[in-house]
């Protein structure tokens, strides 16, 4: 089995899209900063817009966003890195190219071919799985640390500091945020196997980051009633891509403990059914 | 050991559609196995259920003495080129040889140089494969299959939209490889002509059944120039050849003698028939291509 995960990081390392998904990343979140600072300075030109704000502040945005506000950076004092950084996770920008990376990285074996040279070189499939779920690990650490110094190099020129605060508890945001991430980087890569296809998977990747399966909440409404006594009751709140925009800084231990659950769950379901899917199926 | 890899009775079956039909073949160590069958007779079905590929719903597959879910144990010990060479595009030659290398965990230094030496691609250096012609691509294919030095090599229609000087390149590597190497070859093809210089043994494919499995001399002597005749009782006339003094003839089927020898002395041949009451509708010299033979076991041009 590690001959495959060394295989998967030779080519996630010598492969070009592994490093222009990570620019495009980077200046994403560059950009994203920047867009920030100019709907502050809106908010502050703009008092009504910013009372509409504090309104709606605290609703769910379960889609792929850029440039998010908290009203509390409108008042003038410094923003905190790590909120900054909370919220442009939240945004699921990084989702997204996360999602990019994988289609790509492991449709590619399947799109090229080049899975036949190698299929029959291991006992098990279900050990290529494992190189990919490794490589995805290795690649969402390497675009998390990336996008941090992309947002603090933007912090730095378009407010002018970096303002780091609660240090420790940043790092555990950043820890869960990045299983929840790793989780969904699974369910892409169940997706890339069942379908075969780089583009399917990649779109259905995109639509299910973006909340797509909101729809169905009607639906679940409808079919069990009981659902009806869950306030805001939403399947995103049980996907880890919805858990990926739930979860903030600001958020409880009780939305850790469950962001936590969501992630193995997934991480665990997805990984087999790949697994399972690689082990049985014709190549 | 008596054959470095056997089939028997292997079925694959997609959904309602037999692909492959009770194949029973048998190769031993060292031989060039040529798969003979038109576009989709199930060749590549055939060859992915024995690379591991694809699995079987019915039957069985021994290599090296190791049948059913044991065989795993040396699945590795074949190389495969199946349908068009899986290769990455945006990665050299060296790359994706490298990769495969790791992939079974070979580090030996000049061990990649050596394959692109063998495959005539030594002088490709970090040119994208992306940008390689066909010829180069089909031989890095190879390449990719001789990672690991198995023991069995299986390609499938490695020539196909080569031009002349590229399939001769293939064929002299395969050639070399199984001389230098020892190396069994499966390979299949719908371009007889080229199969039959470089193969031992052949196996004719049709709508998913094995029509025929033969030696080169067996498809050598079968398509030879040689005497036909046609007759309604070939069992009468064979007295009357062994008088005449030939001994290399042979009952082709129930209606057809093939003489191999003395092929100007059809005349006498009739005559001698002629006086021993025997009747014949025809008798001729012939000589029957590998494609004709091939068709005419296959059941014709219609979709060859």
């Amino acid at each position: 089995m590690l001959k495959v995960i060394k295989m998967d990081l030779f080519r996630m390392f010598k492969s070009k899209y592994t490093y222009i998904v990570l620019a495009a990343a980077m200046l994403m979140m560059f950009a994203s900063v920047f867009m920030t600072q100019q709907d502050i300075s809106y908010y502050q030109q703009t008092p009504s817009a910013l009372e509409t704000l504090r309104e709606t502040g605290d609703e769910v945005n379960w889609g792929i966003y850029i440039g998010q506000v908290s009203p509390e950076w409108c008042t003038g004092a410094k923003i905190p890195l790590p909120e900054l950084v909370s919220m442009n996770i939240q945004s699921k920008l990084l989702l997204m190219f996360l999602v990019a990376f994988i289609a790509l990285f492991a449709g590619n074996e399947i799109r090229t071919g080049f899975i036949k040279n190698i299929a029959g070189q291991t006992r098990h499939r279900w050990e290529l799985v494992i190189g990919k779920l490794l490589s995805i690990a290795i690649f969402t650490a390497v675009m998390l640390i990336v996008a941090i110094l992309a947002i603090m190099a933007g912090s730095v020129l378009f407010f002018g500091y970096v303002h780091i605060q609660e240090a420790g508890k940043f790092i555990g945001y950043l820890g869960m945020q990045y299983l929840l991430h790793i989780a969904y980087g699974s369910v892409i890569l169940f997706l890339v196997y069942l379908f075969q296809n780089v583009v399917a998977s990649l779109l259905t990747g995109i639509l299910l980051a973006a909340g797509i399966l909101q729809v169905v909440d009607a639906l679940l409404i409808n079919i069990i009633p009981r659902l009806k006594e869950i306030a805001d009751f939403s399947i995103m709140n049980y996907l880890s891509s919805g858990n990926v925009g739930l979860l903030s800084m600001a958020s409880g231990s009780s939305l850790y403990l469950k962001a936590f659950l969501i992630a193995i769950i997934t991480l665990i379901l997805m990984g087999s059914l790949s697994g399972f899917i690689m082990q049985k199926k014709d190549i | 050991m008596e054959y470095l890899l056997s089939t028997d009775c292997l079925t694959k079956k997609f959904k309602r559609q037999t692909a492959i039909d009770n194949i029973s073949l048998h190769i031993r160590q060292g031989e060039i196995y040529g798969l003979i069958g038109k576009n989709g007779a199930g060749k590549t079905t055939f060859l992915k259920m024995i690379s591991g590929l694809s699995k079987p719903t019915s039957g069985d597959i021994t290599f090296f003495g190791y049948h059913g879910t044991e065989r795993n144990k040396v699945i590795s010990r074949i190389g495969v080129l199946l349908e068009a060479p899986g290769l990455y595009p945006d990665m050299s030659a060296y790359d994706n040889l490298k990769l495969k290398c790791i992939c079974v965990g070979l580090h030996r230094p000049g061990y990649i140089e050596n394959i692109l030496n063998i495959v005539g691609l030594s002088d490709v250096g970090k040119k994208k494969v992306g940008h390689f012609s066909l010829g180069m691509k089909q031989r890095l294919g190879i390449g990719m299959a001789l990672v690991g030095e198995p023991d069995l090599l299986v390609l499938d229609e490695p020539i196909n939209g080569l031009d002349p000087e590229g399939i001769a390149e293939v064929r002299e590597t395969l050639l070399r490889l199984n001389k230098e190497k020892g190396l069994t070859i499966i390979i299949s093809s719908h371009i007889l002509e080229e199969l039959s210089k470089i193969a031992t043994n052949y196996a004719i494919i049709d709508k998913g059944q094995l029509v025929k499995e033969l030696s080169r001399e067996e498809l050598e002597a079968t398509c030879r120039e040689h005497i036909e005749i046609k007759m309604d009782h070939p069992d009468l006339a064979l007295p009357v050849l062994d008088a005449l003094g030939f001994k290399d003839y042979r009952v082709a089927d129930e209606n057809t003698i093939h003489i191999f020898e003395r092929l100007n002395e059809s005349g006498k041949i009739t005559m001698e028939l002629s006086r021993k009451n025997i009747y014949i509708h025809s008798i001729s010299v012939t000589n029957e291509s590998i494609e004709d033979y091939f068709l005419r076991l296959t059941g014709g041009v219609d979709h060859a």
